[in-house]
């Protein structure tokens, strides 16, 4: 068993399935997700192919879901809130990506943009009630007032930021189309 | 069902591989024979794919034929999903109608 710390913002999927690849290569095999922690247990070194799938369905159709998945040759091996672990061990001339084309692609990747975008906006909301708005918080100076502004900030930055970050790759998958 | 442009080489073959009710494995497996392996659907695809035909009601959940597992979700054309299926058919054939002459002036 070995526990790593490690974070991977949302918009990072692509190195975080890398990562895990080359856990797998030294035999460290993915067991359970949490919150920037993954467990591993020892094993052999394999080729692994790992696929993050943001499931965007309802909870009582997940199973239907991943029995999907299992019958196209993938392993379920955790979630962390709806994003599924897939993997499947690597092999020459089979299919490799969960999404193989670009406009399941481009869907997903909307999705995931849409979702940041409405979580930051909500975000930039609560920091401007908090700052100047509310007559009670935005006069108020005191340590955890203060904390929480900054905390608010820092997280609406990070949202706006990451729905930045995949706008940039929606723009490229369209000029990669066009 | 909304107008919609021509459909996705990946919704095209599920369409046809939902004349009868079949499940995603099926799918493929239909897929796989009908393109000889040239046509390979990656399961994100596919599950996203079903859910947006499912929507627009092109296909509808079903019993599936066979019980084996009831986690499996079994689907099956609609009418409009039909019509769907041969709108793009003939405007695929269309398509190729319009290209003979250059493919023979060519001599591809």
């Amino acid at each position: 068993m070995k526990r790593i710390r490690r974070v991977f913002f949302a918009w990072q999927e692509l190195e975080e399935e890398k990562w895990l690849k080359s856990m797998a290569a030294q035999g460290w095999h993915l067991r359970k997700v949490g919150w920037c922690v993954y467990d591993f247990i020892k094993g052999e070194p394999e080729d692994i192919t790992y696929r993050l799938y943001s499931y965007s369905g309802k909870e009582m159709d997940l199973q239907s879901c991943v029995r999907l998945f299992e019958d196209l040759g993938w392993e379920w091996v955790d979630r962390l809130f709806s994003w599924q672990y897939f993997r499947k061990p690597h092999k020459e001339g089979e299919q490799d990506e969960i999404l193989s084309d670009n406009q399941s692609k481009w869907d997903a990747l909307k999705r995931w943009r849409n979702i940041t975008l409405i979580l930051g906006l909500m975000n930039l909301f609560n920091f401007i009630n908090i700052t100047l708005l509310n007559e009670g918080l935005s006069r108020s100076t005191s340590v955890p007032t203060v904390m929480i502004r900054i905390l608010i900030a820092v997280v609406t930055g990070l949202l706006g930021y990451g729905a930045y970050r995949i706008q940039q790759r929606m723009n490229e998958l369209k000029d990669s189309i066009l | 069902m909304k107008k919609r442009g021509p459909l996705t080489e990946a919704t095209y073959y599920i369409l046809l591989a939902l004349q009868e009710p079949n499940h995603g494995y099926g799918m493929m497996q239909m897929i796989e024979r009908i393109t000889e392996g040239q046509v390979e659907i990656g399961p994100g695809t596919l599950y996203g794919a079903l859910g947006k035909l499912e929507k627009q009601g092109a296909i509808q959940a079903t019993v599936c034929p066979d019980s084996s597992d009831d986690r499996r979700k079994c689907y099956v054309l609609t009418e409009e999903g039909q019509q769907l299926l041969l709108d793009e058919y003939y405007r695929m054939k269309r398509v190729v109608a319009n290209s003979e002459e250059w493919v023979k002036e060519a001599g591809a």
